[in-house]
Parts: structure tokens; sequence; C-alpha cells
């Protein structure tokens, strides 16, 4: 039967325990908080760069409208002057005059907006000499048709140098526009770094997140199996208790039994000798009686003293006090045998479990000592309430019974008596204690006084040594406990603890 | 005890000194019929079945029984002796120091006519016999119905 319990036990296994799985469980959804505010952290700053790469961009485009602008405005300005040379009409002068401003604001703003450059630094410087150039040759040629030398003008025309500054400011805003590409392209390209960035930052966090739910999936999973295989464990464990708790209810009873008949036998077979002892020993002291006469027959002829001293010493005392040693001792020696042979009738008694009334149950045992304690100037109270118990009366009635007569016997001359029965209940048990300002017992044989034949302290009152061990048999079959609190010369508590309901098993009872 | 073919008492007894001790206060009691005393339960089967003198073969009878025997339990021989038709009526008084309920019990059931429980105390055993053995004078024991 060990064997099949042994084998319903699952083997041992490395199993994933509660306090584990909380340790992976918090682990894994730490880390997957933590990349999850690092992707936020990773999107916030990547919005704010593409903010910024935007404002850039932007300016870009601000640059190369300038660049444009201002090239217009010249070439405006170059347009309006050969009109006037051709028409000399005062619209055309206005428009000439009008571009020529707007040229000059236009350098002015596209200043602005390149500052931070210095290669547009540099190109404005280069561009300024040359339009300043360019303004000089067209404002001399106005200036001629205005003076009214038109032809004049018209004859320098191909002569004058007015298209080297025009190219040469058109190379330089070709350079500015250039400039203005590579910085576009230079930050369209760390626009896309920086998504490039972002998704590669998503991806791994992504991942990550996925590693993290898939460890956690798999410890969940595990904790899942090891909870399912406890459970089943539980499940035989279960099953099997009520098979184990039977077979040892039966290992029980049998030793039970046993111990029983074994008792039962040592005193029946201890009985029979004695029988003889007894038997012949009143044999003996019949056939004395004529033996006696005999004697006296001739003590009352024995005038010259011839009758040896030792056969009346042998006839009247040695024989008569043998005879009543060998009486005395076999009395004693059936008392013992009685003692135990009454343990075994009592282990094979069924109980009969009721509820009691334990208040006039005790006051019904204390009344039967009250005649000795009132001689003795002492009281035996029940002190608080006593809570009730279901169990056999015959058996606690006995049990309380001897622990109050020992209290009542074992009492102290230097004090009044006081025996006091207590009595409490907690977790399904009931614990009743008898308590007394005796004698008190010795911490070493505590016990021992619950041992067959075996007392203790000096031996002034009558007894054999079998009332607590009469009772320790009957707390134990009532499912009991007893134990004793005690020191010398500081009275004794005896604390017994029964199971509220005695639930008597089935077979412990022939 | 009648004035008929007079009565043998079979003893089967283990222990000598009980023996002694019942025969001495059965003669105390004025019975002076013949007892054969036998200390197994073997050689008493031997006696009651197939001895020349056993009850089978010759006149009445009455069985003193101890139950506990060295070779066997005198239930055993309760239980032949009340299985054989011949002896069957025969009484049988069992006598011993056993006072299990259920053993007195099982000792009526097989037929047994009267169980006594040995006392220890000497006095009481002596008078226990004593009257057994006035109860013996008065009882009336079949024929041998061989």
């Amino acid at each position: 039967m060990n064997e099949a319990a042994e084998g319903a036990r699952p083997k041992a296994r490395r199993a994933i325990s509660q306090g584990d799985f909380n340790r992976i469980l918090t682990g894994v959804l730490g880390a997957g908080v933590l990349v999850l505010i690092a992707l936020g952290a990773a999107i916030v700053w990547l919005a704010l760069k593409t903010g910024d790469y935007n404002d850039w961009v932007d300016r870009t485009y601000v640059a190369q409208r300038r660049v444009v602008a201002f090239m217009g405005a010249v070439e405006q300005a170059e347009t309006a002057r050969r009109g006037y040379l051709l028409t000399s009409t005062p619209a055309q002068l206005a428009g000439y005059r009008a571009a020529r401003a707007a040229a000059k604001v236009e350098l002015f703003q596209l200043a602005e907006a390149t500052q931070d450059n210095p290669v547009e630094r540099a190109n404005i410087n280069r561009i300024k000499p040359l339009l300043a150039w360019k303004t000089k040759v067209n404002d001399d040629s106005v200036a001629l048709v205005a003076a009214g030398r038109r032809e004049e003008a018209i004859r320098a025309f191909p002569a004058e140098q007015a298209l080297q500054p025009l190219l040469g400011i058109r190379k330089v805003t070709d350079d500015m526009m250039a400039e203005e590409r590579r910085l576009l392209d230079q930050r369209v390209e760390r626009q896309k770094n920086a998504v490039r960035l972002l998704t590669a930052v998503g991806l791994s966090a992504a991942a990550l997140l996925g590693v993290l739910s898939l460890v956690s999936m798999l410890a969940m999973r595990r904790f899942a199996e090891d909870l399912t295989q406890a459970q089943g464990a539980l499940r035989t464990l279960n099953q099997t208790l009520e098979q184990r708790v039977e077979d040892r209810t039966a290992d029980l009873t049998r030793a039970n039994q046993e111990i029983q008949r074994f008792a039962y036998i040592v005193s029946h077979d201890l009985r029979s000798p004695l029988v003889n002892v007894m038997g012949f020993t009143s044999e003996l002291e019949e056939s004395m009686k004529p033996l006696r006469a005999l004697i006296r027959w001739i003590e009352e002829r024995d005038t010259d003293g011839r009758l040896p001293g030792q056969v009346k010493q042998a006839v009247d005392v040695d024989i008569p006090e043998a005879i009543g040693f060998i009486r005395s001792s076999t009395r004693k020696m059936d008392g013992l045998i009685g003692a135990i042979l009454k343990l075994s009738r009592e282990g094979r008694r069924v109980l009969h479990p009721e509820r009691l009334p334990m208040e006039p149950v005790v006051e019904g045992l204390l009344s039967t000592v009250k005649h000795r304690v009132d001689e003795l100037g002492g009281e035996a109270v029940i002190e608080g309430t006593l809570p009730d118990v279901v169990s056999d009366r015959l058996a606690v009635e006995q049990v309380l019974g001897n622990l109050i007569d020992n209290a009542v016997k074992y009492h102290s001359p230097t004090r009044p008596l006081r025996i006091a029965v207590r009595g409490s209940e907690r977790n399904g048990r009931v614990v009743y204690e008898v308590a007394d300002n005796g004698r008190g017992i010795d911490a070493k044989d505590h016990e021992r006084i619950f041992e067959l034949f075996r007392r203790s302290g000096p031996q002034t009152q009558p007894g054999e040594g079998i009332g607590l061990a009469h009772v320790r048999a009957l707390v134990h079959r009532l499912g009991g406990v007893i134990t004793c609190v005690s020191a010398l010369d500081q009275g004794a508590v005896f604390r017994l603890s029964l199971p509220r309901v005695l639930v008597p098993i089935e077979g412990l009872s022939p | 005890m009648t004035d008929q073919k007079p009565v043998t008492i079979v003893m089967v007894e283990d222990d000598e000194g009980h023996a002694r001790l019942i025969e001495k206060n059965i003669r105390r009691a004025g019975i002076s019929n013949h007892i054969r005393h036998f200390t197994d339960g073997t050689s008493a089967l031997e006696f009651l079945f197939n001895g020349p003198d056993g009850p089978l073969l010759n006149g009445p009878s009455l069985v003193l029984l101890d139950l506990n025997l060295p070779d066997m339990s005198g239930i055993d021989i309760l239980a032949r002796i009340k299985a054989e038709p011949a002896m069957k009526r025969m009484p049988v008084v069992v006598l011993t120091t056993t006072d299990d309920k259920i053993e007195i019990q099982r000792c009526y059931d097989l037929g047994c006519n009267v169980y006594i429980t040995k006392p220890v105390n000497y006095e009481s055993f002596a008078d226990a016999i004593r009257q057994l053995g006035l109860f013996l004078s008065v009882i009336q024991v079949p024929e041998a119905s061989a």
C-alpha cells in the first residue's frame, strides 16, 4: 500500500513556483514597458527633429525664391533699359528705375536669407561689385538717352561691356542655386536617415516586444502546466488518501487487538498459577491446624522441656508469618493482574458517543468527593463555563473522576485544598483542566506517572499505579491527549484535550 | 448420584494444582465418584472416544472441562463431544479461568451445560467447587446411549 502511494506521487520535477512565475512576469512586463518608453522617446525626438528639418528646408526654398527674384529683378532692369534705348518713352524709364530699385532690395533680402551660410555670404560679396558695375553701365546708358543722345547710346551698346557683369551675376546666382540645392539634398538625406533610424528603432522594439511576450507566454504556459500537474497530483493524493486512512486504521485496529489479546492472555495465564499458590497456601494453613493442636498437646505433657524451641517457633511464628507474606503478595499480584485485565477489558468496550452536558457531569463528579474535601477544609469548584462535548459518558466520567480523586488524594497538608475544573474550546477540540494546589509532581515524573504500576513522590497513599495509566488509555481511545503541568509542591494541572465530537473508528472496538 | 450405574467424572485440566484443588473440594462436598484426570486434550479425546472404560463403551459420565489446554482448546473437545450422537447428552461443565463473554457464548452455543469461571481468590474458588459438588450430587445424568 505504501508503494502504491509512493507511485502515485509525481516524480520530482523542476517546477516553476508561484514566486518564480511572478518574478518572470514582472521582469518581462518591466522590460516591455522600458522598450515602449524608449520607442516613444525615439518618436518624439524624431518628430522634433523633423520639425527642425522642415524649417531648414523651408529656409532653403526661401533662399532659392530670393535668388530667383533677385535674378528676375536684374533681368527686368536690363530688359527695361534696352526698351528705353529703343523707344525712349518715359514708361520704359520708370520701368527701368523700378527694376533697378527692386534689384537692390532683392539683393538685400537675399543676403538676409542666406546670412547663416558662409558660402552664400561669399557669393553675395561676389555679386555686390558685379551689380554695382552693371548698375553703373545701365545708368550711363539711360543718362545718354535722357540727354537726347540716343544714337550715341545705341552706338555704344554693342561696345559697352554691359553683358559682362550680367553674365557674372548669372554665374554667381547659378552657384547660389547649386549651393541651396546641395543644402536641400543634404537636409533631405538627413531626414531620410532619421526616418530610417526611427524605422529601425520601431522594428527592433517590435522584435523585442515580441520576444518578451513570447517569454511571458512560455512562462505562463509552463506555469499552467505545472498547475495542472499539481492539481492532478492533488487529486490522486486525495483519492489514495482515503485508502491510506483505511489501511492505517486497519493496521491500528490490528495492533490494538493484538495488544488487547496479549494483555488478556498474559493476565489470564498469570492468574492460573496464582490460583494454585493461593489454593495451596490455604491448604497449608488448614493443615497447620491439626499440627498446632498436636504441638499444644505435646506441650501440655512435655514437663521436662524435651520439645525443641525451634519446633514451637516454627509452628507458632515462622510458618504463619511465611503464609501471611505469601498471602499478601499473591493478593497484591492478583490486584495487578486484575488491573491489566481491567485495562484490556476497557480497551474492548464499545464506545457510545453522546452529547455530554459537562457542567452537570463535573458537578456530579465533584459531589462524590465533596465529603472528603469538606473534611480537609478545602473546596472543589468549576471555574467559568465548561464547553459540552460529544463523547463516551462512562469514559469521560472515569477520566475526570480519576483526576479529581487524585487531586484530593495528593493534597498538600500545609494549605487548604482547592480543586478547580476549567474548560475551553478551540479548533474543534475541547480542553478541560483539573487544577489543584496539592503536593505537585516532579518534572522528571510527568511522563512516568502515566505508565502502568508507576507512581511518583512519597508513597504515603495507597494505590498501585494504575489510575493514570487507565486514564491515558481511555483518553487515547477517545482520540484525546492528556498532559501534566506541575512542579514539586506547586500543585498540578492535568490538561485533557478531546475532539469536540468523538467519531468512533469502525473496528477499533471488537 | 443416582441409584443407577456410578457416574464417572472425566476431568480435563492441564494444571495439576488446579486438578488437585478441584478434586479435594469435590470430595469435601461429599462426592465420592471415580474421577479420571487428563492433562491434555489428545489423551482426553482418546479416552472419551476409544477408552475401553470410556463413556462411549461404559456407563454414564460427566465432563469437567478446562478451556486452556496445551495441545488444543477445550472448545474443540466440547464440539467433538456434542457432535457425537452417542455422547451429546453427556453433561459438560466448563470450568475455566476465562471469563470472556464471547467465549462463554460460544461454549453455550456448542451445547455446554454449565459454564463456571474459576475465581482467583481461593475461598471463592473452594466455595464454587464445593457448590459444584453439591450440584453434581443432585443432577441426573443420562445413560450412555451407545
